[in-house]
């Protein structure tokens, strides 16, 4: 009695069991619950696993992840697992207890008996998924045009880099979906749709560390970008002081010049180890979906290219040394193309013939 | 019913009509209490709109729910496209529900008719029939799952992006 009691508080506490008219119906349902206890450092449920239960949370810490990637933190009236408990479908990301938890356990079939019994509570889910859908809509555009931002930023947008980013969209978005008419965004803009997820933000400013270097420089422009981005998200600065090192004037070079400068990027991004979060990413990276997978085996050549020049608009601007030697994450892309081949043609039964 | 008495029979086959769309419509589906959708069924009304009508705009204030009974719409937030409708689909849920403001625009691509909903049909709806309800969750859930992945989409950008700095 005292436990259902208790129940009903936490439960008239959750977003989804708010502003019940029959009270007796929510009642019924917390007398009704189990409540578990998991010990600290413990997996409830992982990614790709089926799911017909919703967990509301009465103490304790819980993570919500993908792989290493933290995607939320959960304490007392915070729930979870209620995707698959409706959809049916394998739950999207893992959950893991960070200190000793306890939860109370909705099936699916009480949670249909109180949406039945109250209305409310369906219409409350749906606001509730419908809030979420309006974030990641921003998140999404957000981040899409903070990066497009930084790759914009010196004027040296490629044309291969564009399709490849309307290849991403397409697939989701729909076949009409034009990269085109993404707008560059302001570091304020960017901060008002970020800012709230912390782990979101961080991430987002070390992609956009890295589309930053990609071309091989770290120009005074991408440096001015970065940092008001930084700024706005309050990220620390580190990172961006650490790269000052080799930052190069707006206006290229000689080509002995920008060679030198190759060759000290290569020595510098080593000793710096800048890369050594994305590196640790790169390898934690848990390949779960044919798309990925085929992705990753299109996108990492199969072998080292051999070096290059890059020439733009008609002048060498960098001489690029075989990327085995120059390349500070080569290992971890090809443990990953390895790791994505196995996944399609053991996981999936996949021909990848074409891929090799 | 009982208002134009001269005119039932075209009027009869277009409510028939509309029962029969609405048992079509995705969060329709397998609803135990049939009689609920017939009564919801007279109710609607349907209007037409002009190719190029602006449908509503984002920000604005909004409670009706659209079902697309014949036509195409384009979904955009700005210039950014997020989908092309046909007939069968819906939209403008989202305002209807949290009561925020339209999260994106509509514009009839060419001429389109839509079957309206206020906010108290659905929410009455729902409460003669929880499936109506089920099923609107399970489409979100959908929704955000395809969102989550193109989340995850944006992040394969990262190697795309790698594999320039390589090349």
């Amino acid at each position: 009695m005292m436990l259902s009691q208790s129940n009903l508080q936490l439960l008239q506490d959750v977003p989804i069991f708010k502003e019940i008219e029959r009270e007796e119906s929510l009642s019924k349902l917390a007398a009704s619950l189990e409540e578990v206890e998991f010990k600290a450092g413990h997996t409830i449920f992982k990614q790709g696993e089926p799911g017909t239960l919703l967990y509301i949370v009465v103490s304790g810490n819980i993570e919500v992840h993908i792989g290493g990637f933290r995607l939320a933190k959960l304490g007392p009236g915070d729930y979870f697992g209620e995707m698959s408990l409706f959809d049916s479908e394998p739950h999207s990301a893992s959950v893991t207890t960070l200190e000793v938890s306890k939860c109370l356990v909705i099936t699916q079939q009480q949670i249909y008996q109180a949406i039945a019994d109250s209305p409310e509570v369906g219409l409350n889910v749906i606001r509730l998924l419908c809030q979420r859908v309006r974030q990641l809509n921003l998140h999404i555009t957000a981040w899409l045009r903070g990066l497009l931002t930084v790759a914009w930023a010196d004027n040296q947008y490629s044309t291969e880099e564009k399709t490849i980013i309307e290849g991403l969209i397409k697939d989701d978005l729909g076949p009409n979906t034009n990269i085109g008419s993404l707008k560059p965004i302001s570091a304020p803009e960017l901060a008002a749709a970020l800012a709230s997820n912390a782990p979101v933000a961080e991430n987002f400013l070390r992609t956009a560390v890295i589309v930053a270097l990609a071309n091989g420089t770290y120009s005074e422009s991408e440096d001015r970008v970065l940092r008001e981005f930084s700024n706005a998200l309050g990220q620390s600065e580190e990172i961006l002081d650490a790269l000052r090192v080799i930052l190069i004037s707006d206006d290229v070079a000689t080509s002995e010049q920008t060679d030198a400068y190759a060759k000290a990027l290569a020595t510098m991004t080593q000793q710096l180890n800048v890369l050594k979060p994305v590196r640790n990413w790169l390898d934690e990276m848990e390949i779960k979906t044919p798309y990925t997978a085929r992705f990753l085996c299109k996108l990492i050549p199969p072998q080292c290219p051999f070096e290059r020049d890059i020439v733009l608009f008609g002048h060498k601007v960098v001489h690029i040394p075989p990327m085995c030697k120059l390349n500070p994450l080569y290992e971890q892309l090809v443990g990953l193309r390895f790791r994505a081949l196995s996944y399609l043609a053991d996981e999936c039964k996949e021909d990848i013939s074409a891929y090799i | 019913m009982d208002m134009e008495k001269d005119n039932s029979a075209p009027v009869k086959t277009s409510r028939t009509n509309h029962l029969h769309f609405l048992q079509q419509v995705q969060i329709f589906k397998e609803i135990a209490n049939d009689t609920f959708l017939t009564q919801l069924a007279t109710n609607l009304e349907e209007v037409v709109f002009p190719a190029g009508h602006t449908i509503f705009t984002q920000g604005e204030e909004g409670y009706l729910l659209y079902f697309l009974v014949s036509g195409k719409v384009r979904v955009h937030i700005e210039e950014f496209q997020l989908a092309q409708l046909e007939p069968g689909a819906y939209f403008g849920e989202m305002a209807l529900f949290d009561s925020q403001p339209r999260s994106a625009s509509v514009i009839a691509l060419e001429e389109s008719k839509c079957l309206v909903l206020t906010q108290q049909q659905v929410y009455q709806a729902m409460k003669e029939s929880p499936s109506v309800a089920l099923n609107m969750i399970r489409v979100l859930c959908q929704r955000v799952r395809k969102l989550n992945r193109l989340f995850g989409a944006s992040e394969d950008l990262f190697y795309s992006i790698i594999r320039r700095q390589i090349l």
